[in-house]
C-alpha cells in the first residue's frame, strides 16, 4: 500500500471532485459519470427481471468481440481500436452469450446456473485465446487493448464522453418510453402475456439494453469489473424504497454518483485502476446504504427489531409484576420475574431499568412493585391476552388448554383497532355475558393451579 | 536422450501435469456445484480470492505461498458468507447479493494490485496464470532417464516445481474427501429435509462444500489464472450431466474431463499454433476453456440419450411409426369402404397429408411385406391387414371410451383418438376397457365383442 495512495492529496480530490483538475479531467469524470448514470437506470430493472448473474455472462461475453473487431480492423487496414466498431463486436458476441444461456437451458437438461457459468468462461477463455493472438500478429496498435480487461479512463476523449451521454440519454429515454412495460415485465409476466404485450420482444430489449451499457462500459472499467456498474446501484437503491419509480432515479444517481467519484479519486494518481477505483466507490454508496437507508436498510431493520423485543420485553415484566403478586398490588422479587422470563441477571437489570425509565415500575431492595400507569398498562396486556384466547376458543374452535403460548405471542402486537373489533366480535356473539372475563376465569384458574402445585 | 525429448520434460511435462491435477482439483466440487445447481459460486469464489492473495503478500512481503494460499481461502470462504448473510438479513435476490460481494472484492484485489509499486505480481497473471512458465530442470545424467531406481534415488521429485506438487496434493485431498463424504454430499444435495431427520446437517454440508471449492479455485488460480478455474469447475461437470443420470460416476466422469480439458487445452495452446505454421504460443488458459466448451458442444450434440441428435433420432423414429400406421390405417379403411382397386399414392397423401414421407413410408411397407402395389393402386397384403386390424381397432375403440366414458361429443373424439390409437406399452399396443362393437360413427370395431377386452 506505499505506492500510488502513499502520495494522497485531499485538495487534489477536492478539486477533481468540483471540476477544477482541468480539461482532461473533467472530461473522464463527465464520461464515466454519464456511463453510470445509464448502467444504474437499465440495471434496476435488470435486477428486478432476476438477471444480474446474466449480466455478469454478457460482460464477460463481449471480450471475444471485442478482439474480433479489432482483427477485422486491421485486416482492413484501419486504426482497429476505434469507438464504434469495437463497440458493435462487443454487443454481438455479448447478445450472443445471452442467447447460447437461454439455448442451453431450453435445449438439454442443463440447468440455468451451470449454463451461465459455463457459457461465462468460454466466451472469456476464447476472447483470452483471440487476445493473445493478435499480440503475435505484431501489428504495433495492440496495446490498447489490454485496457478493456482491467479498464482505463485516462485515454477518454472529449468523443468518447460525448459517445457515453448519448447512450445515457438513449438508455434513459427506452426506459422512460418502456417504463409501464417493463414494470409489467418484472412484476408480473403472466399478466403482460395475458394483456397482450410482446413479452419476449420486451425482454429482448431489456437484454439489448444491458449488453450496449455493458459494452460502452468496457473501455473505462473493463470487462471483469463491468458488471458491478449494473448490479451495485440497482442493490443499493432497492435499500431506499419499495416503488420503481423511485429506484430506477435513485439507482442511476447511485451510479452516477459513484462512477463520477471513481473517475475522480483515480485521477489523482497514474497508478489507480480506474476501474477498480469505480467499483469500489460503488461499493461504498451500497454499504451505506445497506447500513443506513431508512426504508429496509440493515440498521432500519436492526432498530425496528429491537425496539419491538424491548417492548415485548416490558409486557413480560408488566405481566409478571402483576401476576406474581397475585392480583394483590404487593412487590415482587426481581429475580422471580427474570425466571419467569427466563432471562439473565443482567438482561433482567436491563429490561427493569427500562421499566423504570418508562415510568412503569419502581424498584425497591430487589423487589419490583408496579407503578399505576405500569399497573393500568399490565391490564391492557393482560386483556389482550385474554380476548385473543377467547377469540381463538370460539372462532378457531381450539381446547381453551391449547390457546395460551398462541395468546402469548399475540397479544404484543394487537392494535387498538382490532382489539375494538375482538371486543365488538365475542360482544355480538354474547350479549349477556362478559366473554373475555370467562375465559380469563379459565386462565387465572390454570395459572393459580400452576403455582400451588 | 533426445533434444526434443529433454525440451518435453524440462519445459513441457511441468504445465501439463500442473493444468491436469488443477483440472481433476475443479472439476470434482465443480461437479458437485452443478448437481447443486449453485454454479456461479465458483464463478464469484474465483473472482474473491483474489485480494486475499495480494493481500496475504503485501502483508507478509514475501511470496511464500503458504500464506498466500491461506490468505485467498479466507478471502473465498469470507465472499460466501457475506453474500449468504446478506442475502439473509436483506432479503435481497441471491444472484445479486453475490455479485456484489465479488466485484467489489474483485475490485479491491485489483486496487492493491496495482497500488503496490514494488509487487512482482503480474495482473496478467491473475487471468491467464502461468502455466506455460512453471519450468523443471532434473539434476540427472540424460541416459538414465526412465530408470525408477534413479528417480527414487536421487532427489529429482524435490526439484519438481512447487506449483505441480501443491495442485497434486490438492486434488488427492479434495478426491479424498468428496469420497469419503460422498454420500452425506450426495443426501444433503438431493434431498435436505430426510437429511435432517437422518441427523446430518445440510448447511455444514454446503459449508465444507465451500471450503472444497475456494481450496480448489485458489491452488489453481495461482497455476492457472481465474479464467481457467471456472471453466475447469463448470465445463466438466455441464458436460458429465448430459452423459450420466447417476452422482457417483458424474463425479468421477467430471474428474476424467477435467484432466482431459486440462491436456487438451495444452495441446491446443502451446503445440497447435506451431503445428499450424503460427510463430507463437497462444494463452494455454484460453485454449483450455475453449477446450471445455468444445467438449460441452460435442456432448450436447452426440451424447448417446440426452444428446440432440439421439433425441431427434428418437423422435424421428415415433414420427415414422405414426406415419407407418397412418398409412396402414388408410389402406384399411379405403378397403372396408369397397374400394377394392387400393388408393394410389396421391389420394394416401390427401388423406395423411405429408408428402415424400409417405412414400418413404410405403416402400418401407412394401419391403416389409404388409403392402404391395396392384394396378389401381397400394393395397394390403394379408399380414398387412392383420397389423392394420389391431390399429383401426384401436383407434374405434378410443372413440368409443372418448364418448361413453368421457362424456366427449361423437364430432370430436376422431382427433384425439388418431393420436392415442399410436401409444404402446411393453410392446403391445394400448386399448382402452370399453366393451362394444360399433364405434360412434356406426363403424365396425374389427374384432371387438360385447365384453370388455382384458
Amino acid at each position: 500500500m506505499t505506492g500510488a495512495l502513499a502520495n494522497f492529496d485531499l485538495g487534489a480530490l477536492a478539486r477533481a471532485l468540483t471540476l477544477r483538475a482541468g480539461h482532461n479531467t473533467q472530461v473522464v469524470m463527465a464520461g464515466a459519470a454519464m456511463l453510470g448514470l445509464a448502467a444504474g437506470v437499465v440495471g434496476a430493472f435488470a435486477m428486478l427481471r432476476g438477471r444480474a448473474l446474466l449480466a455478469d455472462v454478457v460482460s464477460h461475453s463481449t471480450l471475444p468481440g471485442v478482439g474480433a473487431a479489432f482483427m477485422v480492423g486491421v485486416a482492413m487496414g484501419g486504426e482497429g481500436r476505434s469507438f464504434v466498431p469495437l463497440l458493435v463486436g462487443a454487443c454481438a458476441t455479448g447478445l450472443l452469450g445471452a442467447l447460447a444461456v437461454q439455448g442451453i437451458t431450453r435445449v438439454s437438461r442443463v440447468r440455468d446456473d451451470a449454463a451461465m457459468a459455463l457459457v461465462l468462461s468460454v466466451f472469456f477463455g476464447a476472447g483470452t485465446v483471440l487476445l493473445s493472438v493478435i499480440q503475435g500478429l505484431g501489428t504495433g496498435r495492440e496495446g490498447g487493448l489490454k485496457t478493456f480487461i482491467y479498464g482505463q479512463t485516462a485515454t477518454m476523449l472529449e468523443g468518447d464522453a460525448r459517445r457515453l451521454g448519448a447512450i445515457a440519454l438513449l438508455a434513459c429515454a427506452v426506459v422512460v418510453v418502456l417504463f409501464k412495460e417493463f414494470r409489467l415485465l418484472c412484476f408480473d409476466r403472466a399478466l403482460a402475456r395475458a394483456q397482450g404485450w410482446p413479452v419476449a420482444m420486451l425482454d429482448g430489449a431489456l437484454i439489448g439494453l444491458v449488453v450496449v451499457v455493458l459494452a460502452a462500459g468496457l473501455p473505462a472499467v473493463g470487462v471483469l469489473l463491468v458488471v458491478a456498474l449494473l448490479v451495485i446501484p440497482a442493490g443499493a437503491a432497492r435499500f431506499w424504497s419499495d416503488r420503481l419509480s423511485v429506484i430506477v432515479p435513485l439507482a442511476g444517481g447511485a451510479g452516477m454518483a459513484g462512477a463520477y467519484a471513481g473517475a475522480g479519486v483515480s485521477s489523482l494518481a497514474p497508478g489507480l485502476p480506474a476501474g477498480a477505483m469505480i467499483v469500489l466507490c460503488l461499493g461504498g454508496v451500497f454499504v451505506l446504504s445497506a447500513l443506513g437507508a431508512p426504508a429496509r436498510g440493515l440498521g432500519a431493520v436492526w432498530w425496528r427489531g429491537t425496539r419491538a423485543r424491548r417492548r415485548i420485553a416490558l409486557d413480560h415484566v408488566l405481566r409478571a409484576g402483576s401476576e406474581g403478586a397475585g392480583g394483590s398490588a404487593g412487590p415482587v422479587a426481581a429475580a422471580a420475574i427474570g425466571g419467569a422470563c427466563g432471562w439473565s441477571g443482567a438482561r433482567t437489570m436491563l429490561v427493569l431499568a427500562w421499566a423504570r425509565l418508562r415510568g412503569l415500575a419502581r424498584t425497591r431492595a430487589g423487589a419490583v412493585d408496579l407503578t399505576a400507569r405500569g399497573r393500568s398498562e399490565a391490564a391492557r396486556v393482560m386483556r389482550n391476552h385474554l380476548l385473543w384466547e377467547a377469540y381463538l376458543v370460539r372462532y378457531a374452535e381450539m381446547a381453551p388448554s391449547h390457546v395460551h403460548f398462541a395468546a402469548d405471542l399475540i397479544e404484543h402486537v394487537l392494535g387498538a383497532e382490532v382489539v375494538r373489533e375482538l371486543e365488538r366480535s365475542l360482544e355480538a356473539e354474547e350479549p349477556a355475558g362478559a366473554p373475555a372475563e370467562g375465559a380469563g376465569e379459565a386462565d387465572a384458574a390454570r395459572h393459580g393451579a400452576g403455582g400451588t402445585a | 536422450m533426445s533434444p526434443a525429448l529433454r525440451v518435453f520434460i524440462e519445459v513441457d511435462l511441468p504445465g501439463l501435469l500442473a493444468i491436469t491435477f488443477a483440472g481433476v482439483a475443479c472439476a470434482i466440487p465443480g461437479s458437485l456445484l452443478v448437481l447443486r445447481r449453485e454454479s456461479m459460486t465458483g464463478d464469484a469464489v474465483s473472482h474473491a480470492v483474489l485480494p486475499g492473495l495480494v493481500g496475504a503478500f503485501l502483508l507478509s512481503g514475501s511470496r511464500d505461498w503458504g500464506l498466500m494460499l491461506a490468505g485467498a481461502a479466507c478471502a473465498g470462504v469470507a465472499c460466501v458468507v457475506a453474500s449468504e448473510a446478506l442475502r439473509r438479513l436483506t432479503r435481497m435476490e441471491a444472484g445479486l447479493a453475490s455479485g456484489v460481494v465479488f466485484s467489489v472484492m474483485f475490485a479491491l484485489g485489483v486496487l492493491l494490485l496495482r497500488s503496490a509499486e514494488h509487487v512482482d505480481l503480474d495482473p496478467d497473471c491473475v487471468l491467464y496464470g502461468q502455466v506455460e512458465s512453471i519450468a523443471w530442470s532434473p539434476a540427472r545424467d540424460a541416459g538414465a532417464f526412465w530408470t525408477w531406481r534413479t528417480w527414487l534415488g536421487d532427489g529429482s521429485f524435490e526439484t519438481m516445481p512447487r506449483q505441480v506438487a501443491v495442485l497434486a496434493g490438492a486434488a488427492c485431498a479434495i478426491a479424498l474427501a468428496v469420497g469419503v463424504f460422498f454420500k452425506e454430499i450426495v443426501l444433503a444435495s438431493f434431498d435436505a429435509g430426510l437429511a435432517t431427520t437422518l441427523g446430518l446437517r445440510p448447511r455444514a454440508v454446503s459449508r465444507g462444500l465451500v471450503v472444497l471449492v475456494a481450496l480448489a479455485a485458489v491452488v489453481a488460480f495461482e497455476a492457472v489464472g481465474s479464467v481457467l478455474v471456472i471453466a475447469l469447475m463448470v465445463c466438466p461437470g455441464a458436460t458429465a450431466r448430459l452423459l450420466t443420470d447417476r452422482a457417483g460416476r458424474h463425479v468421477m466422469l467430471s474428474a476424467g474431463l477435467g484432466a482431459g480439458m486440462g491436456l487438451l487445452g495444452y495441446a491446443c495452446g502451446a503445440w497447435l499454433p506451431g503445428a499450424l505454421g503460427f510463430d507463437r504460443a497462444v494463452v494455454v488458459s484460453g485454449a483450455a476453456s475453449c477446450v471445455g466448451g468444445a467438449m460441452f458442444v460435442c456432448a450436447l450434440v452426440l451424447a448417446p440419450r440426452h444428446g440432440l441428435l439421439a433425441e431427434g433420432w428418437r423422435r424421428a423414429e415415433v414420427r415414422r411409426l405414426v406415419l407407418r400406421e397412418d398409412v396402414l390405417g388408410a389402406l384399411y379403411r379405403a378397403a372396408e369402404l369397397g374400394r377394392a382397386a387400393g388408393l394410389d399414392a396421391v389420394a394416401l397423401r390427401r388423406v395423411i397429408g405429408s408428402g415424400p414421407a409417405t412414400g418413404r413410408a410405403l416402400r418401407r411397407l412394401a419391403a416389409a411385406g404388409l403392402v404391395r402395389q396392384a394396378a389401381g393402386g397400394w393395397m394390403l397384403t394379408p399380414a398387412g391387414e392383420a397389423e392394420a386390424k389391431g390399429i383401426v381397432r384401436a383407434h374405434r375403440l378410443w372413440e368409443l371410451y372418448l364418448v361413453r366414458e368421457l362424456g366427449l361429443r361423437p364430432d370430436h373424439v376422431h382427433d384425439p383418438a388418431s393420436e392415442l390409437e399410436h401409444l404402446r406399452a411393453g410392446g403391445k399396443r394400448v386399448e382402452p376397457k370399453v366393451a362394444g362393437t360399433r364405434d360412434p360413427h356406426d363403424r365396425a370395431i374389427p374384432g371387438a365383442t360385447e365384453e370388455a377386452p382384458g
